[in-house]
């Protein structure tokens, strides 16, 4: 049975999708496909066909969305850009609340060791620290998807995509775990005992500067953006 | 005979621009009004007019505003701004020109058979 409120809710996903066209865009050419369905029933047609060829005229949602891009470029990278505002945002929010996780993790660890429970112990704490970092990361990883990507446009999603997001995600763990152990291991063994302390607290406060200041630019230029677009 | 695409691509803008210094049109009834006018022989592809007016509207050409339609759905309505008919103006003359010149040539003999 066709029903034509779900073949419209469907077609316009598919638009959605393109990521070029703005709601307005949507709304305009739905009401453009509303009324030419009207057109073709009055002509006769039953709802289906004229939803076939409505549609049909209208052009593919891939054809549109390249117009589309083609004729707002601005608009195009404006959206692009704003989306990886939010994503970076969103994974700095994620990076701070699986450190958090972890260290609330090891020091769970920690408290029932120290009570005897069985075994606890076998936990070396910095190994779990790690493993409950990474563990807390996917899952946001997982949650930062599902918001921000998959949300509209589930359906389009495809695995190949998918195992694209997936992989990156991978390396950019490896990078940031690289980032974060290479660093003080050459220091170890490169710098004297009193030069070491020195750089590594330079490097710890580098680090909380950049912290503090990061999600402020980050936000800086989504209200920009926004306020752009 | 229908119009060739190259012919109908570079009438676009002229023919958009021309209907809405008559009136506020929406996209629709503008692709239907061309169709009419045309004895339908120009027919736009429904799609393709509206990446032509986001393009217009973001050039300051043209406008639009959202109103409420007999269906009860709201409904984007395009206007002609200033920029729009000096712009209308300019496809004006050069329209007229390439007709002036092309009526020319057809009504006369060619000037190589001199």
């Amino acid at each position: 049975m066709f029903h034509l409120n779900r073949a419209i809710t469907t077609w316009r996903q598919d638009l959605e999708a393109q990521r070029t066209l703005r709601a307005a865009d949507l709304d305009e050419l739905e009401d453009h496909l509303r009324e030419e369905i009207s057109g073709l029933r009055a002509a006769g047609l039953s709802e289906e066909e004229a939803f076939q060829i409505a549609r049909m005229r209208l052009g593919s949602p891939h054809e549109l969305g390249g117009e589309f891009a083609m004729a707002d470029p601005e608009g195009r990278r404006s959206f692009r850009l704003r989306w990886m505002v939010v994503g970076a945002l969103a994974l700095l929010a994620m990076w701070l609340a699986s450190g958090m996780v972890a260290g609330l993790g090891t020091g769970f660890v920690g408290w029932a060791g120290d009570r005897g429970f069985p075994l606890v112990g076998v936990f070396n704490s910095g190994f779990f620290y790690v493993l409950l970092r990474l563990l807390a990361l996917t899952v946001g990883c997982l949650l930062i998807w599902r918001l921000l990507v998959r949300d509209s446009s589930s359906r389009h999603l495809s695995k190949l995509n998918f195992s694209r997001i997936i992989g990156l995600l991978l390396v950019m763990m490896v990078l940031v775990a690289a980032a974060r152990f290479v660093p003080p291991m050459v220091m170890i063994h490169a710098l004297p005992h009193q030069a070491f302390v020195g750089v590594a607290t330079a490097g710890s406060f580098l680090n909380l500067i950049l912290l503090l200041i990061l999600p402020v630019v980050l936000l800086l230029m989504l209200w920009r953006l926004v306020r752009r677009a | 005979m229908a119009l060739n695409r190259e012919l109908m691509a570079a009438s676009t803008i002229p023919l958009v621009l021309a209907i809405l210094a008559r009136e506020d049109c929406y996209g629709y009834s503008l692709i239907k009004q061309v169709r009419e006018l045309s004895g339908d022989r120009i027919q736009w592809s429904d799609g393709m007019l509206y990446p032509v007016l986001r393009r217009l509207e973001n050039q300051g050409h043209i406008s639009s505003y959202w109103q409420k339609a007999d269906s009860g759905r709201k409904r984007r309505y395009y206007r002609l701004e200033d920029d729009g008919r000096q712009e209308l103006t300019h496809w004006q003359e050069q329209w007229v020109l390439v007709g002036d010149v092309l009526g020319r040539l057809w009504e006369k003999e060619s000037p190589c058979s001199i």
